[in-house]
């Protein structure tokens, strides 16, 4: 049995921009940056996809089998932990793969609600824009 | 509004790329970005939309980014906190309406950072206030230090409420500043529509009286610089072009003794930023007399150097009573006064009143008005 997975709405809201996903647990208040290459997993998941799919259409290419395996897995299990997504009964083909080299799925957290919502997006953040803080 | 605020107001709201980017580029080189006042600063998740839609790069666009992230998140936190409060008003079978930011948010803008706000605004009928205000306050959230529910609910159209992790509530039995006397209100129940928002479906205002609240509201002078009303209702009538009643606008105005207030801002949207506002509209509503009593409000709430608290209630109170003998007005005012400025006795009303105008006659109108900064 194939695993799929699917956003946990309404409690998770998502919003792409310009290359990043931006992702959000209204429940624990934590934010999250998803790469280019975490987006387009989360996208395929959300469009009903197996992880096994995603996991077999990302090899190849003289890739180091076992590596994006286990990326990939450990990816989505993360997903699973911060209850961003869940377990969902959907099983759709993976049809198209957009064959573009590998990247590795990178997931950043930023999960102090309070000091995110105090940190001033003009005078204390680096030059990536909130919630990136500046250097001190 | 400034020449700084209207430069960012046309790089948001014009349609032409050409005088977008003149526009933003002509508030770029002005502004110190750093400093830039707080009003503006709410608008710009909407520059931000509008600036990535034309080009890839340009001044300070990562902080602006990440200012349209910043009101995502803040928006988002808040309106996910606050829907305890309206499952629970709706399970105590209290009918609400929701107003301002989350009202647009939902029905006009969609996204949530697009529209950034402090609170989320509630509208409940007059006799359901302090159930509401009870059901809420058995929430955790309670009137900031020194109001009560008593005090706000005889004295004027809401109340503040603060919880413990600072998501607030604006807890309203009427809406407008202008217009809150006892029965102007009856009106916003009558024209509602329905709106998904959060996975349910909640009631805000009809775009008539969207429009005519959040003119009426902005077009006031605020320390917070306000200007935001202004693509608040032109999101509203481009939205909405189709299917607005202008005479039931026309209408409410008249009700609600705003015609002056409504001249004014539309012309203002019609001229300056192209709205396009039928023009028979605007006919009958130049066509109407102006009310000297409409006039002068609409002039002390605008300029901050001629804003004064008596005159202010005084004109609302004269608007209020507008069919009533100029002895009728005069006999009611002492109790109108002692209610609308929070005072318990007569006595303390009066030293109040006697206090504000010597100063007036002594010192004349000296304060300075700044629209306020972000912190450093």
């Amino acid at each position: 049995m194939e695993k799929t997975l699917k956003p946990n709405e309404p409690n998770v809201i998502s919003e792409p921009m310009e290359g990043e996903l931006v992702v959000i647990n209204l429940e624990s208040g934590c934010y999250y940056s998803l790469n280019r290459a975490a987006a387009k997993i989360w996208s395929y998941l959300d469009k009903g996809i197996s992880v096994e799919q995603i996991i077999a259409a990302q090899q190849g290419d003289g890739l180091d089998e076992t590596e994006v395996n286990d990326t990939i897995a450990s990816f989505c299990g993360f997903l699973e932990e911060e209850m961003l997504m869940i377990a969902s009964a959907s099983d759709q083909d993976l049809l198209e793969y957009e064959s573009d080299s590998y990247e590795k799925p990178v997931i950043e957290k930023f999960s102090d609600m309070q000091e995110m919502l105090l940190l001033d997006p003009i005078h204390e953040v680096s030059e990536m824009g909130w919630p990136n803080e500046a250097d001190k | 509004m400034n020449d700084q605020e209207r430069k960012l107001l046309h790089a948001i709201l014009d349609k032409d790329a050409t005088t977008t980017r003149d526009a933003f580029y002509a508030w770029s080189n002005e502004i110190n970005f750093d400093d830039v006042e707080a009003g503006s600063f709410r608008l710009i998740p909407l520059l931000y939309k509008q600036m990535s839609s034309l080009q890839d790069s340009y001044p300070n666009k990562n902080k602006m980014q990440g200012i349209y992230r910043y009101f995502l998140y803040k928006n988002s936190i808040l309106m996910h906190k606050s829907l305890i409060a309206l499952e629970t008003l709706e399970q105590e079978r209290i009918e609400y309406i929701l107003l301002k930011g989350a009202a647009l948010v939902a029905a006009y803008y969609q996204e949530p950072a697009l529209r950034p706000m402090n609170d989320i605004d509630i509208l409940v009928k007059r006799e359901d206030a302090e159930k509401a205000f009870q059901v809420l306050s058995d929430l955790g959230w309670q009137p900031y230090p020194g109001r009560t529910f008593q005090q706000a609910f005889h004295s004027t159209y809401s109340i503040s409420l603060n919880r413990d992790d600072n998501v607030d509530l604006d807890l309203h039995w009427n809406v407008i500043h202008q217009a809150a006397w006892e029965g102007t209100e009856k009106s916003y129940w009558e024209n509602t529509e329905d709106v998904p928002y959060m996975k349910r479906t909640v009631k805000i205002l009809s775009p008539e009286l969207q429009i005519l609240h959040n003119l009426s509201h902005g077009i006031r002078w605020n320390a917070l610089s306000s200007i935001r009303w202004i693509p608040d209702v032109c999101q509203v009538i481009e939205k909405r072009n189709g299917d607005i009643d202008w005479n039931l606008l026309l209408q409410e105005a008249k009700d609600k003794k705003l015609v002056f207030t409504l001249k004014h801002g539309l012309n203002l949207l019609s001229n300056e930023f192209g709205v396009a506002i039928p023009s028979s509209f605007m006919d009958d509503l130049r066509a109407i007399p102006e009310r000297k009593a409409e006039k002068k409000l609409y002039q002390y709430l605008t300029n901050p150097s001629r804003y004064d608290v008596i005159k202010v209630q005084w004109q609302i109170y004269n608007l209020s009573r507008s069919e009533a003998s100029l002895l009728k007005k005069l006999i009611g005012l002492p109790s109108y006064l002692k209610q609308s400025l929070s005072f318990d006795s007569y006595g303390e009303t009066l030293r109040y009143v006697i206090k504000k105008i010597w100063k007036r006659v002594r010192y004349g109108h000296k304060t300075k008005h700044t629209h306020v900064l972000l912190k450093k």
